[in-house]
């Protein structure tokens, strides 16, 4: 009996917890769009002549993705490949893991000084978004060669056997069964890359910079969403500048909520397929 | 990518900022010094190595004016390393460390003469850098960062113990009690929590947490510790909540089951034969939540105030190592620049000794399955 009792006080402590996490969730979400979601419109988001509209930073920052994802997601493919399909366990290997999995663990901020002495300086890229793009596909190669390796490991060897036996080299093996096979996951660490680049700000202030106007080109400098919502927040005076700030908030909290259903939904077509 | 943060960040430490004093003149057209005539320079004019005495003439409002300078070499006071003649002494600012300015009326206010001096600094002391109490880039060009790497210290371990307990209950929760159905809602929650944008959590920080903090403790501010440690307690549960679920779940059922057919409860097997075998994956998932919170930059930024001072109560303006690159980058220039280089290396060491640590723990867990 005493130790039912036990039980139940830890139980409660534990729901407790994990309420508490779920409430602070929430409250984030609410706090933010439920503020934010009445300042948003049409013009706000898509017209270039609205002062305080957002369409700049939203091009600055599809620019962004577009360009660091077509950077890391052909080198991270390939990474994976090669470590799932090619490679034994040897010492060079060990150590590109061991690479690999230091890349994860840096600090944002690290990147962006990198990026904006590399790129910037000595390449002299300045402060643009090729630089930032170049930056970032550094960031998300780890999510991207982890996901796709994982995506990878999941494809049962029959597949592999089944092609060989067939008489399929090992390349016409990867082209035409594991890719193919493989797809859902690549998507899967494609959308990842894509939140985490829409996300991040330490590393795009140094190297893309805050430049407020419509780039013409990715050698220009040019301000993304995370970088307008900081200015906007450090230096907002008027009760217009918080109403654009919990704008943007919002935007970018229903992005990453698309971004997140998106992968699960992905995720779980992907196993359902697999047991197939 | 090191390599290149060492060059810049090593540097400040092994040289001077320049090989000799260098000149720099303002709205002087022709200015001879030591014999050479430079016309129209707005750049720095360099100086002889060990050059002990400069002649600097050239053409004030019509008047010609002669200004020997003497120079006092292996001075320990840079403030009196420069000497200049007495009757111009009026003349003469020290506006920053190691520079002197002399300044002659013009033709019109806003045209003034000046004539500035900077001399070379020495490499500076690796121990002051990081026993500094002082951080005045500009003007003292004073480098201590120990008051950031105290508030990195002090807000991380203060993240730790709010975001631990809270992220370990619910794993456990999550992991072991929950139907799995639930336990996957509740579980994408928590990784929606990971995917909010680092600046959006510092704006709600700034809007909720810091009015908060102000009324809590009524500070003038409400940035402050405080609101830095609870903004990175939320911004760490995801990272840890995923890493112990995952190492959880790596416990064979066996030992469940050893300890239920015993006669243990299933919080008794939860907490007293699944956690501790466990236990290193969590140890790593916590230090992994570390690593996020000393890097997080945008999130303090917003919410810590960041003056640069010591830590001595929730309430204080704090000013992390990420911060200080953030904010300063923008504008910093030679060494100070080189300086922001050094704390990202101070970052670099921090972050991979818990890496290490990691893998320790990650070898240790592979031996013991």
């Amino acid at each position: 009996m005493k130790q039912k009792t036990k039980d139940g006080i830890l139980y409660g402590i534990m729901i407790l917890a994990t309420g508490i996490i779920l409430a602070t969730l929430l409250w984030i979400l609410f706090y933010i769009v439920s503020n934010g979601i009445g300042s948003i419109n049409f013009a706000f988001i898509f017209s270039p002549g609205n002062e305080k509209g957002i369409f700049a930073m939203i091009v600055t920052t599809a620019w962004l993705v577009a360009v660091s994802l077509a950077i890391a997601l052909p080198v991270g493919i390939i990474t994976a490949l090669f470590l799932n399909e090619y490679s034994k366990n040897t010492r060079p290997v060990r150590f590109l893991r061991l690479a690999i999995e230091t890349l994860a663990g840096i600090p944002s901020i690290l990147y962006g000084l990198f990026g904006l002495l590399f790129f910037s300086r000595i390449m002299g890229l300045g402060q643009s978004i090729l630089s930032g793009a170049l930056t970032l596909s550094i960031m998300i190669l780890p999510v991207i060669i982890r996901t796709t390796e994982e995506s990878l490991k999941a494809i049962p060897v029959s597949f592999r056997e089944g092609s060989l036996a067939l008489g399929a080299t090992k390349w016409q093996t990867i082209y035409h069964v594991i890719i193919p096979a493989s797809l859902p996951g690549i998507l899967t660490a494609s959308i990842l890359a894509v939140g985490r680049v829409v996300g991040e700000a330490a590393p795009v202030l140094l190297t893309v910079g805050i430049a407020k106007n419509l780039p013409s080109s990715i050698f220009q400098s040019g301000r993304t969403l995370t970088i307008h919502l900081y200015y906007l927040t450090k230096e907002a005076i008027h009760q217009d500048d918080f109403q654009i700030a919990f704008a943007t908030a919002t935007i970018l909290v229903i992005f990453v909520i698309l971004v997140n259903a998106s992968t699960r939904f992905i995720a779980s077509r992907f196993t359902a397929k697999l047991e197939q | 990518m090191l390599f290149f943060l060492f060059i810049q960040g090593v540097e400040p430490f092994v040289r001077p900022t320049s090989d000799s004093i260098r000149i720099v003149v303002q709205n002087i057209d022709s200015v001879t010094i030591n014999g050479v005539t430079w016309e129209n320079q707005t750049r720095f004019i360099p100086v002889y190595k060990d050059t002990q005495e400069l002649i600097i003439s050239f053409k004030n409002r019509g008047t010609d004016i002669t200004l020997p300078i003497q120079i006092v070499p292996d001075n320990d006071d840079p403030e009196h390393a420069i000497v200049f003649p007495t009757e111009y002494a009026s003349a003469v600012s020290y506006p920053e460390a190691y520079t002197h300015t002399i300044t002659f009326p013009g033709m019109v206010t806003g045209l003034e003469q000046t004539i500035t001096i900077l001399q070379a600094e020495p490499p500076y002391p690796f121990t002051a850098f990081l026993s500094g109490l002082e951080w005045r880039p500009t003007h003292l060009k004073l480098y201590g960062i120990l008051t950031m790497i105290l508030a990195t210290i002090v807000s991380t371990i203060g993240a730790v113990l709010i975001g631990v307990p809270l992220a370990l209950l619910s794993a456990v929760l999550i992991a072991e009690f929950l139907p799995k159905r639930l336990g996957g809602i509740i579980r994408s929650a928590i990784d929606l929590l990971a995917g909010i944008p680092s600046v959006v959590y510092g704006f709600f920080g700034l809007m909720m947490v810091v009015p908060l903090v102000q009324r809590l403790f009524n500070s003038a501010s409400g940035s402050s510790l405080f609101a830095a440690i609870f903004i990175l307690a939320i911004m760490v549960l995801p990272t840890i909540i995923a890493i112990t679920m995952t190492s959880l779940q790596a416990v064979p059922s066996m030992y469940r089951e050893a300890s239920l057919a015993v006669g243990a409860s299933k919080m008794q097997t939860a907490w007293h034969v699944v956690f501790p075998a466990a236990r290193s994956g969590i140890l790593a998932g916590i230090i992994l939540g570390v690593s996020r919170a000393i890097g997080e930059t945008m999130a303090v930024i917003l919410v810590a105030g960041n003056s640069p001072q010591i830590p001595r109560a929730l309430s204080d303006s704090v000013r992390t190592l990420t911060a200080t690159i953030a904010l300063e980058m923008g504008y910093a220039q030679g060494r100070h620049s080189q300086i922001l280089f050094s704390i990202g290396i101070v970052l670099f060491v921090m972050i991979l000794t818990l890496n290490t640590i990691i893998l320790r723990l990650k070898k240790h867990l592979s031996e013991a399955a």
